[in-house]
């Protein structure tokens, strides 16, 4: 299954290049596609994909793209971005599928009235035959995103580098997230294996919130050696509070370890500075890029992928971290790396 | 000369103010946008957002006219919407709705009760509530949202209920329609609007001509509890989704169409079609940003200049309408 995915995105790649030699076979079809997205500007995240949605419309200049996010996010607000971007009529829309209860409406409609849908980032985890009818996903995958990490971890603890884990926390910001439920569970089943005990902790984006919360989870379970951050921006807020716990969060073969998801700065500095374990990045650059090559094929082609398209994951640690930094300044630029490296 | 004329109704009617920046914005997003704004089906998701926001503007209306206000709103629309959605699951959405209103109308009567039994300023009172009824949606939640399948809200009780449409319109636009009418012909016809007004201009007057201050201000908060949670009802109804964000930051909203919509926040004057003008200038202001594909990093930034220039614009009317 895994080998047919990665053989499956090589084709994505192989195909993208293909593609390249056919911008002078363009139809003369113009077309607008519409990214409807859970990242807005604050998270680092967004660079990946607005850049990426710049690179196709330069390989593609008779396509425009577009991408809707808000900085305040909820899914009642998603969904309003959603049907506000149905409502342009757009010639496509990549959206990742943060609530199939909630988004199964507006997908319908969009999809009966001729419109493609590629979901990106987060899959309609149902079953083939319930979930919403888009022509593809592209994306990590979640649950694998926390079992690897997972496995990693306990592989680096067997050969005593870093403490066994005993007691794990996946410290999630969003509680409606399907996709950060996915990454949580999927640590849970690596913990397991190695009989550690795993609780998952609520403690909303807002710093100090947050930092309260991961706080008195400390205080209230002094057996937890793990911290697993579901996004890269709240690493810095566990390894902090830990550190003023005097829970020796580096990196080292005692006190707590740090985990986290992401290729942003914060996540690879942290791992550079042996404050994180590992990260992982999901292939972000491609989450943007590739469902518009699908949107595109599709509108221009006809053609349908038959399956989903994994992007990810891939573990970032302190062996590979140098060479991500490099990719990520290219990405984001010195400036904005450096200012959204908050450690 | 035709100007003139215009001055006295402009002087009489606080909500003109809102009718013309609307009528003018609906110009302009139309002629701008190349058709994307203006079409059937964007319409339609303004007219639901208004609908939601709007009965909740009416709530805050109702209290604003009082001398008071209710900046709880935004979690009382939150914990009507996991009131509804956890109970549909159970019994007929009908029954679940009625418990959410009467949550809502818990919560306003919580939030009168301690303001005119303590005398604390409704500011702190409701800023205390706000973060007390959002602070339990989470925790109800557990951290986790409350949703039904698409596949399984079928039926009248979930079409009546902003499940679907009615002739394009989502149904929550019938019920504000209806809620309006009902409110205009209890502030026009009957005592109790007279008192509500009378409380706002001023309390002690008011108490000295036999009106019961407390009672009218309980009566306006459990009102706009009420309609606060109704609307969270409709909001979840079309979502089929609730989380413990629900409604966050729509108390701002509600409060600036009241202002935009010609409401003194001294209270003694309110106008619920103003409000609900000043509901949908929001939504259609952030409706046509999204559609014209405005960078997120720019969109609160626009939103916030329009609002600003609409309110300047609103107040230079009505001060050149005050000029003799």
């Amino acid at each position: 299954m895994y080998i047919k995915k990665l053989a499956m995105l090589s084709a994505v790649l192989a195909a993208s290049v293909i593609a390249g030699t056919a911008d002078a076979q363009d139809s003369g079809k113009h077309y607008r596609f519409v990214m409807v997205s859970h990242i807005g500007s604050n998270d680092p995240n967004m660079n990946w994909l607005t850049l990426s949605l710049k690179e196709f419309e330069k390989k593609y200049p008779n396509v425009k793209t577009e991408y809707i996010s808000t900085n305040n996010y909820s899914v009642q607000e998603h969904v309003r971005l959603l049907e506000q971007a149905i409502a342009t009529h757009p010639d496509g829309i990549a959206v990742p599928i943060v609530s199939s209860d909630a988004f199964e409406g507006p997908l319908r409609k969009a999809i009966d009235e001729g419109i493609p849908v590629v979901a990106f980032n987060i899959p309609d985890s149902r079953p083939a035959g319930e979930r919403i009818p888009y022509l593809t996903y592209v994306g990590g995958d979640e649950y694998l995103t926390g079992k690897k990490l997972g496995e990693y971890a306990i592989e680096q603890a067997k050969e005593g580098k870093i403490p066994q884990p005993k007691h794990v926390v996946c410290a999630s910001h969003d509680s409606a997230h399907q996709g950060l439920k996915a990454r949580c569970k999927g640590m849970k089943d690596a913990m397991a294996a190695v009989g550690a005990k795993f609780d998952e902790l609520f403690i909303g984006a807002e710093p100090a919130g947050a930092r309260n919360a991961l706080q008195s989870f400390l205080q209230a379970n002094p057996d937890t050696n793990y911290v697993f951050t579901v996004a890269g921006w709240s690493a810095p807020w566990a390894w902090s509070v830990a550190n003023e716990m005097k829970l020796d969060p580096d990196v080292d073969d005692k006190g707590m370890t740090i985990l986290t998801v992401d290729e942003g700065p914060v996540s690879i500095e942290g791992v550079r500075a042996g404050h994180l374990l590992a990260t992982n990045s999901q292939g972000f650059w491609l989450q943007g890029y590739a469902p518009m090559e699908w949107l595109y094929w599709n509108k221009e082609f006809g053609y349908a992928p038959q399956s989903d398209i994994l992007t990810g994951p891939v573990i970032i640690n302190k062996d590979n971290a140098d060479q991500w930094a490099k990719q990520v300044r290219v990405v984001f630029g010195d400036k904005a790396y450096d200012e959204q490296n908050t450690w | 000369m035709a100007m003139s004329a215009a001055k006295p109704l402009i002087r009489r009617n606080a909500e003109i103010g809102i009718f013309l920046i609307g009528a003018l914005l609906v110009i302009l997003f139309a002629s701008t946008s190349d058709g994307r704004w203006a079409n059937l089906y964007n319409v339609g998701t303004i007219v639901q957002v208004t609908a939601t926001l709007g009965l909740m503007s009416l709530g805050v209306a109702l209290v604003i006219g009082t001398g008071e206000i209710d900046i709880s709103v935004g979690s009382t629309f939150g914990m009507g919407a996991l009131a509804y959605l956890w109970l549909a699951a159970h019994v007929d959405p009908l029954a679940a709705a009625a418990a959410a209103i009467i949550v809502g109308a818990a919560i306003g009567l919580l939030n009168g009760l301690l303001v005119t039994r303590t005398g604390t300023p409704s500011l702190i009172v409701t800023l205390g509530t706000l973060m007390i009824f959002r602070g339990i949606a989470i925790a109800l939640t557990e951290g986790f949202s409350f949703s039904i399948p698409y596949a399984a809200r079928k039926g009248w009780s979930y079409f009546l209920l902003g499940g679907d449409d009615f002739l394009d319109f989502n149904t929550a636009l019938y019920w504000l329609i209806a809620v309006v009418a009902v409110l205009l012909a209890m502030l026009k016809a009957t005592p109790f609007g007279n008192r509500l007004l009378a409380v706002g201009g001023s309390a002690e007057s008011a108490h000295s001509r036999g009106v019961r201050v407390g009672r009218i201000k309980l009566s306006a908060f459990v009102l706009c509890g009420m309609l606060a949670a109704f609307a969270g009802t409709l909001e979840a109804g079309k979502l089929g989704f609730a989380d413990g964000s629900m409604g966050r930051l729509m108390e701002l909203q509600a409060i600036a169409s009241c202002v935009l919509g010609g409401c003194v926040l001294a209270g003694g004057r309110i106008s619920l079609l103003g409000a609900l003008m000043g509901a949908f200038v929001l939504s259609s202001i952030q409706s046509y940003l999204v559609v014209m594909g405005v960078q997120p990093q720019w969109f609160v930034l626009i939103l916030g200049v329009i609002v600003v220039l609409a309110a300047y614009g609103d107040k230079s009317l009505r001060q050149w309408a005050l000029k003799r």
